[in-house]
């Protein structure tokens, strides 16, 4: 309240920093993806809609293939590139972006883009192709002088002789700038869920993106501050709380842009898990799981063995299922190679023992003689418990 | 049956480990501290289930078996009497703090946009614990080494009713008695026998229940957070927003949805006993004493690896002994033991103890793919190079300089695992680099909220307004939860 005679001062300006703040970091944004959009040719007029090809539709010119329900598991020649090919038509000019859904690239694999066109018809033309994690990153061909006409041909080559990769297949988009905006926030906001890398690394959506969230909010996020604190030394009364506490609030946005991606994932992940486990009992759950069919097979095992714990040798090709019966099989006392896929030493395993085969070729066992033998030539006495396909449990006699 | 169970093995080391700190604070005024009540509450489950583990240990020793009521009673027979001394001690000022704590819950002091603030990172965090909470209670036992090194024990501790012996493969074979195999026979027993506890409380083993105490660390680390930032005399809203920063890393959240690896744990445990350590030094308060002993035991005990982050906390707890003379000295201490690692990797390229390799092969890049590029710590590297900016003069302040010496230390070597990759065998588990940076992520956003605070601001000579203090911000007004 003013005192007599005193002039009623003025009421302080209001605080802008958070206002501003966020205005800045939007416009930060804007500014970030266009300088990206213009760094990759892109153009702001409408081009022609993706085209895709799936591994169905791809044959491999050089190498051997299988088709793996939607994806082509394809082998390169012991002394040739591997070659997977596949005929299009689309004009170049709509479509200037070409994305391969390779995986399992084996390090230091050289990878090139084929392509043919009707402008060059007797021509193969090519480009390489980088690769990142094993995956390869797409390519851009806006601008290439040879990227004309109709593209009536698209492959890729991997140079790793007797290499295996898969291949999903192949996409033509255009190079406009939504496209590439698109583009980038799929990889963004793929679903990425629990893997056996997770403990140890979270990608922020897809495994290989040409540009990081991360990337793009701090980026955004020193452009913003460059301007608030700019702006702030025309109108400091509107940023009382000075450049600190404006850097403070901007990361604090950025740092709730990226949360919020992450916890779209997580809530992705967790329908997934509550579909999958949801309203389960223990049994069910085990059951439910990846090595839902071990589970099974062990649980009759179990019935077999002795209720003290046993002395249980597990073999089994992968060690995966190495571990998991190891610790399905558990309170036995079980021993399993954590490593490497290894028979029994000589002298390991004696009189009163078990032994748990899963999917491991290299056991033999003589019905007539009773003798389970393996193939480093340890031979042993022994009792055919259990045999199912693949699987197998041995008493030692 | 078994849901009650449950309730019970999660709630047993939060009341014994509670319990045990609000009988250390020495009367009502202290009772009545900014942020020690919450402080307490997270504190409680990281010290509550150390003790339990050795409870578990002793009775395994006397060859008791290990059951509901052999743990069970001498568990509530300690938490009631501690709770009953903590209660004589002091009762009015933990009905004043828990007054306080609804009053701040509520925000009912706070200004408009400060309360939409305060509330939408309650939303925030309450979304984030749920999400996780059923996540983990849902999904059975899922990362490699949860089933391979660690619940493998707990496993079969609930099984038999008392800790047996692990051994490696070849201890196996030669065996004339009773042992088992795992992947890691060598690591403590500390977080197994918190499995195998609440199975023994369920009566029942299941995978995924069994996860749900690594939710509650997730919970102890946002609690301690909170608590501590309050307790070093910020406002609710900022140590809300650290609160909200430590458990929104995405990495962290991963280790609580996908439970049964011990890096989560000892980030609790490492980040409660070097904040109460380093207090203690300073205040010498039982409370602070009892829960930096315990912690930091407790840290030495979930892993093997455990022991390094002991010294990584030692030029902090120096810092805090010697004051502002021996900043220099332990600066100087650490940059010659960085130097000395690196002129040694350069004098014996292939120096190896076993299976520890000291050969420099670099993996920098990984490490800046993982802290940069990748979602696993959103910001957290970007928010430590702007402290440093920011703040560089309050790093050395007599209040941040130990915290700043302990990320310096915890740098370093992280830094040492990167150059020298051999070395994560010795001290750290194989691959997890990010594993490493994971016990050191929640002190580093401690230190850079803290930091942050009064940071040097030249005051424009133009502004009518004064400058508000940091603990101000948005308009907040301090009270003691």
């Amino acid at each position: 309240m003013a005192t007599d005679g005193a002039k009623p001062s003025a009421p302080p300006p209001r605080d802008r920093t958070v206002t501003a703040s966020i205005a800045a970091f939007v416009i930060g944004t804007m500014l970030v993806l266009a300088a990206y959009v213009a760094a990759n040719s892109g153009s702001l007029r409408a081009s022609g809609e993706p085209k895709a090809w799936g591994a169905e539709k791809l044959s491999v010119a050089r190498g051997t293939g299988r088709l793996e329900g939607n994806v082509l598991v394809a082998r390169a020649p012991a002394n040739d590139v591997l070659i997977v090919s596949v005929p299009t038509d689309f004009r170049a000019r709509d479509l200037s972006a070409v994305a391969w859904e390779v995986v399992d690239v084996p390090a230091g694999a050289a990878v090139r883009l084929l392509f043919q066109s009707d402008y060059t018809p007797k021509r193969v033309h090519n480009r390489p192709l980088g690769v990142e994690d094993g995956r390869v990153l797409p390519a851009s061909l806006a601008g290439d002088a040879e990227w004309l006409g109709r593209i009536t041909g698209l492959a890729v080559t991997v140079s790793a002789p007797g290499a295996t990769i898969r291949v999903r297949g192949v996409t033509a988009k255009s190079q406009s700038a939504v496209q590439i905006v698109r583009d980038r926030s799929a990889e963004w906001f793929k679903f990425e869920s629990w893997t056996g890398t997770s403990i140890n690394a979270v990608n922020g959506g897809a495994a290989a993106q040409s540009l990081p969230l991360p990337v793009v909010v701090t980026v955004a996020a020193l452009i913003a501050l460059a301007a608030l604190v700019a702006i702030r030394h025309f109108a400091p009364a509107r940023f009382p709380r000075g450049s600190t506490s404006i850097a403070t609030v901007l990361f604090l946005i950025a740092w709730a842009v990226l949360d919020a991606r992450w916890t779209v994932n997580l809530a992705r992940q967790l329908a997934e898990t509550v579909d999958r486990y949801g309203g389960k009992d223990a049994t069910e759950r085990s059951r439910a799981a990846e090595d839902g069919d071990l589970v099974a097979f062990l649980d009759k095992a179990k019935a077999l063995l002795p209720a003290d714990p046993q002395r249980v040798v597990v073999l089994a090709q992968a060690h995966y299922f190495r571990g998991r019966a190891g610790w399905h099989l558990l309170p036995h006392r079980v021993l399993w190679e954590p490593a490497r896929d290894l028979p029994p030493q000589a002298g390991l395993l004696r009189a009163g023992d078990f032994v748990v085969v899963w999917q491991r070729p290299g056991a033999q066992f003589d019905l007539a003689s009773g003798r389970l033998r393996f193939e480093n030539g340890v031979d042993l006495p022994a009792k055919l418990l259990l045999s199912e396909r693949d699987a197998a449990v041995f008493a030692i006699l | 049956m078994q849901a009650a169970g449950l309730a019970f093995a999660l709630a047993l080391p939060i009341l014994i480990g509670v319990a045990l700190l609000a009988a250390c604070v020495r009367d009502a005024a202290q009772a009545r501290q900014a942020g020690l009540a919450p402080w307490i509450l997270g504190a409680g489950h990281v010290v509550g289930v150390f003790v339990l583990t050795l409870l578990m240990r002793g009775i395994a020793v006397t060859g008791t078996p290990l059951d509901l009521v052999s743990i069970g009673v001498p568990g509530l027979a300690i938490a009631g009497a501690l709770s009953w001394l903590a209660w004589r001690r002091s009762a009015t000022g933990w009905r004043d703090a828990m007054t306080d704590a609804r009053r701040t819950l509520i925000a009912s002091d706070l200004a408009r946009p400060a309360r939409i603030a305060w509330f939408a990172l309650l939303a925030w965090m309450a979304v984030r614990a749920g999400m996780l909470l059923v996540e983990v209670g849902t999904r059975p036992l899922y990362p490699w080494d949860a089933w391979s090194a660690w619940a493998t024990k707990a496993k079969t501790f609930f099984a038999l009713g008392t800790i047996v012996p692990f051994v490696d493969a070849a201890g196996w074979a030669a065996a004339s008695t009773p042992v088992w195999f795992d992947a890691a026979p060598g690591q403590p027993v500390t977080l197994p026998l918190l499995q195998a506890w609440v199975a023994i409380a369920m009566g029942a083993w299941d995978d995924a229940r069994i996860g749900l105490p690594w939710w509650l660390y997730f919970v102890s680390i946002l609690l301690v957070v909170y608590g501590e930032v309050r307790r070093r005399g910020y406002a609710p809203l900022t140590s809300l927003a650290a609160a909200w920063l430590a458990g929104s890393l995405p990495l962290l959240g991963t280790q609580v949805a996908l439970a049964g690896y011990a890096d989560l744990p000892l980030a609790a445990a490492f980040t409660l006993g070097t904040l109460a350590g380093i207090r203690a030094i300073g205040t010498r308060a039982p409370v602070d004493i009892a829960a930096a002993v315990l912690a930091l035991a407790a840290v030495a005990l979930a892993k093997s690896s455990g022991w390094m982050w002991l010294v990584v906390a030692l030029p902090g707890f120096a810092a805090a002994a010697l004051g502002p003379a021996g900043y220099r000295r332990i600066a100087l201490a650490l940059a010659v033991v960085a130097i000395g690692a690196i002129g040694i990797a350069a004098r014996f390229p292939k120096a190896a103890l076993g299976q520890v390799s000291f050969a420099y092969e670099p993996i920098w890049e990984t490490l800046a793919v993982d802290s940069v590029l990748l979602a696993n710590w959103h910001l957290l590297v970007v928010g430590i190079v702007g402290t440093i900016a920011f703040s560089w003069r309050r790093l050395v302040g007599r209040d941040v300089a130990p915290l700043t010496l302990v990320v310096a230390a915890g740098a370093i070597w992280v830094a040492m695992l990167t150059a020298f990759p051999g070395v994560r065998h010795w001290g750290a588990d194989g691959l997890g680099l990010n594993r490493a940076v994971l016990v050191l992520a929640p002190l580093a956003i401690v230190w850079m909220v803290v930091a942050l605070r009064d940071a040097p601001e030249p005051t424009p000579t133009t502004t009518t307004v004064p400058a508000a203090a940091p603990e101000a911000v948005a308009g907040d007004a301090p009270s003691s939860a």
